[in-house]
């Protein structure tokens, strides 16, 4: 029930806010389809977006926008790890025109809750993650988190397929020696 | 010189990621060192996935749902009633038109009438309406207009 009324409440905010310019010609998915698709991949989408742009508003907003996206899209048929890799390469865009826009590089707000035992710790050995660049931060994630292939982290990023390799080496170097120097002190 | 990456860092990647160490990956892992910062930074973030997962305060997947299809039909609406916004623009072009060009008459008419009977643009419109050069005039520019309109609507 209270999910219920926060969905018309969402609703309602949405009608007051709608821009009424955006096209979404096509839908291309049954509403069914894409509850399953959704409960699948929104989490890990707002992980992903959460912790390579640091800015939980811009989050929610990147979320729903890439989702939109995709189901207004003439797509063809896709199985599901194609159409994920489609809905995080649309994030990924939208977030790459977020920071042209707005010059925004590091943009980090504390997460609501950390549920870590020792606060200050894991606070510190965060930094380490949030002082990479946008780019290496996304490398990393989609590599070691989402577990995704040089081809497809070149499919999702749009950079070269053989530049992957060492991009995401001294990424995962960098951010190795961060976190080192943290365990060491 | 170090290695850029081993042959096992992505079964190491892997293992980090489903929690199935084998002992020899394991041991691997240990004395590799791209295989231990592999194995380093995944934990890292693999917990911070965790925590992120946690924080996600999600919409309903209806509301995705709605939003879009709402989007989908605005922008048909927009679309549709196109031609309609255009015309009115046209319309409203040509009153105002017409309504610079009779008040320039009237001061025209005005500044060569001496002693009429009625004020200036009553007889003006008078004159308007006896000649029928201008009645051609108007009647041209609604059909024009029409003509516009039902083109418009027709490519829609």
């Amino acid at each position: 029930m209270p999910d219920e009324l926060q969905t018309r409440i969402e609703k309602l905010e949405v009608l007051a806010h709608h821009d009424f310019q955006t096209a979404a010609p096509t839908i291309g998915m049954n509403e069914d389809a894409f509850g399953l698709f959704y409960d699948r991949t929104a989490r890990r989408l707002w992980a992903y977006l959460q912790r390579v742009s640091g800015d939980r508003d811009l989050t929610d907003d990147l979320l729903q926008e890439s989702y939109c996206r995709m189901l207004s899209a003439k797509l063809p048929a896709m199985d599901e790890a194609e159409s994920k890799r489609y809905l995080f390469r649309i994030a990924t865009n939208l977030l790459r025109d977020r920071w042209r826009r707005s010059q925004m590089v590091n943009r980090f707000t504390t997460p609501a809750e950390v549920r870590d035992v020792d606060l200050e710790s894991r606070a510190d050995t965060r930094r380490a993650f949030e002082q990479l660049k946008p780019r290496e931060r996304q490398l990393l994630w989609l590599a070691y988190v989402e577990g995704s292939s040089h081809q497809d982290i070149a499919g999702i990023t749009g950079l070269r397929v053989g530049s992957i390799r060492l991009l995401l080496f001294r990424a995962r170097r960098k951010l190795a020696a961060a976190l080192r120097l943290h365990h060491a002190q | 010189m170090s290695r850029i990456q081993c042959e096992k860092e992505n079964e190491v990647r892997e293992a980090s990621r489903s929690g199935l160490w084998t002992p020899p990956l394991r041991e691997h892992a240990s004395r590799c060192a791209p295989c231990a910062e592999a194995t380093i930074v995944a934990e890292f973030l693999l917990h911070e996935a965790e925590i992120a997962n946690s924080d996600a305060r999600l919409p309903t997947s209806g509301l995705i749902w709605w939003k879009t299809q709402l989007a989908a039909k605005n922008a048909a609406l927009t679309r549709a009633t196109r031609p309609i916004t255009l015309v009115t623009a046209l319309s409203f072009l040509a009153v105002a038109l017409g309504l610079l060009w009779l008040i320039a008459e009237s001061v025209e008419i005005t500044a060569s009438n001496g002693g009429a009977k009625y004020p200036a643009y009553l007889q003006h419109l008078l004159n308007l309406y006896a000649n029928s050069a201008a009645l051609m005039m108007t009647t041209g520019m609604l059909a024009c207009l029409l003509l516009g309109s039902l083109y418009l609507v027709w490519r829609e």
